[in-house]
């Protein structure tokens, strides 16, 4: 454990954190130590298990940027993976709703619109968003489990919030 | 128990020291299951049940990972970014034992535009499905290009530590734009608002409040609580930015639900520096 620890963090500095508040900022204080950084074990909430008994579905999807063609679903498959932690954020127009001994969801932006670029130095804005056309290929990581527990989901179904249209309602087979 | 010991071992050496992560290429280590293409780099939690989830994919320029010496050029890439990138920020660097890192062994590319702006980018299967579980998938490329993020996946070179932040912090957080005008906005309490009222009558924004209004370009008007605080959701330039107060609240909803989250202290438009 040792050898993977010193091979992962090397000790470059002698003292503990330590920073300069901005001037004028009578809110800034000195950062805490790293070991008040450190949160333990026991402190900490599970959330959604990686790596054992979960299971996600990866819907690839074939959404229309300029919304000439109806979004339809490419593939669906289900990998023995957990899903990102969709339950923990909030927010978005897009609702995906897992549908099965009960209703879960959970919203995320909608992938069309949720495209970003950096610009160039000296431009007006830092970053824009990027508005697609044509097709765009997305792929979106559904979790059928959740805290470790099987959802039972039968069938996942993606709403846009803002027209309340179905983007995509489609049927999970083999879901644990 | 071994995780006891895993994160006491961590506290035991990062409190002696301040914390640069260095990756040895020479000694690489398994990958996080049999078969699987995503190997952990700085895991804090191995279950993933308290972390998110940060994988980092290379460009093909990168060579044959096999050699040595192009998997610690890689490395020396990813420890740039989680150092002078993330760490840089205070918001992050209090939970930095809230984030996993990994790399995956199959090579992305990004390369310049055929049509549009953002780069012409080739991902791995394995993105999307070995390394199904993160939150952001990041593919690390030298050549200069003008970089996007799509949804939880974003393309940087390794020295774009605003834009890795920024990006980063869409992804992992579902923080809106806060610059003006053509930037991805939402009602995201409590930092975005589509009315004034909304923005003043949220008592989750009164100890900063400033409610103050743009027109984006598309004609919608937004009401932005931290009013004209520059931060890493409105700021441009080479620097990582704070958090403002707005954005960790949103942080915060996100991080405790993955434990107890660390609270910042520095917060926009307050400057920081990594010790």
């Amino acid at each position: 454990m040792l050898n993977r620890l010193a091979v992962l963090v090397v000790l470059q500095m002698a003292t503990a954190a330590a920073a300069q508040p901005a001037p004028g900022d009578l809110r800034t204080r000195q950062p805490r130590s790293l070991k008040e950084l450190i949160v333990p074990p026991t402190d900490r909430k599970p959330l959604e298990r990686a790596a054992r008994a979960d299971q996600s579905a990866v819907l690839s999807l074939m959404l229309s940027g300029d919304g000439r063609s109806a979004p339809r679903l490419s593939t669906l498959r289900l990998v023995d993976s957990a899903a990102p932690k969709v339950f923990a954020r909030s927010g978005g127009d897009w609702e995906v709703r897992l549908i099965g001994a009960e209703t879960v969801t959970y919203r995320i932006s909608n992938p069309v619109t949720d495209v970003e670029v950096e610009n160039p130095p000296g431009s007006r804005t830092p970053f824009s968003q990027v508005r697609q056309t044509g097709d765009v290929p997305f792929d979106l990581i559904v979790p059928l489990s959740r805290n470790g527990r099987a959802l039972g989901v039968r069938r996942v179904d993606i709403v846009d919030l803002t027209t309340g249209r179905t983007v995509i309602s489609t049927p999970v087979r083999g879901a644990r | 128990m071994t995780r006891l010991l895993h994160v006491t071992m961590a506290l035991f050496a990062l409190f002696l020291a301040g914390c640069n992560v260095e990756f040895d290429a020479s000694t690489p280590r398994p990958p996080i299951a049999p078969g699987s293409a995503v190997v952990p780099l700085l895991e804090w939690d191995k279950t993933r049940d308290s972390t998110l989830n940060i994988v980092f994919v290379p460009d093909t320029s990168y060579g044959d990972l096999t050699q040595t010496a192009n998997l610690q050029a890689f490395f020396d890439d990813i420890e740039r970014v989680i150092e002078n990138g993330y760490w840089q920020n205070n918001a992050y660097y209090s939970n930095l034992a809230h984030f996993n890192y990994y790399y995956l062994t199959v090579a992305g590319s990004a390369a310049a535009p055929t049509t549009g702006i953002c780069p012409n980018v080739t991902w791995p299967a394995q993105a999307d499905s070995d390394a199904g579980f993160a939150d952001l998938v990041l593919l690390l490329h030298p050549n200069p290009l003008r970089d996007c993020r799509w949804g939880r996946k974003a393309t940087t070179e390794p020295t774009s530590y605003r834009t890795v932040v920024h990006e980063s912090t869409h992804a992992l957080f579902n923080l809106p734009d806060e610059y003006c005008c053509d930037g991805g906005y939402s009602v995201q309490t409590p930092v975005l608002y589509d009315s004034l009222n909304s923005c003043t009558a949220d008592a989750a924004n009164a100890v900063w409040r400033n409610c103050t209004s743009f027109t984006a370009d598309s004609g919608s008007a937004w009401w932005r609580s931290e009013g004209g605080t520059v931060d890493i959701m409105s700021g441009g330039g080479d620097v990582v930015l704070e958090a403002g107060r707005g954005d960790w609240a949103r942080m915060r909803t996100v991080l405790s639900a993955l434990g107890t989250p660390g609270t910042p202290t520095v917060f926009a438009p307050a400057t920081w520096d990594r010790p």
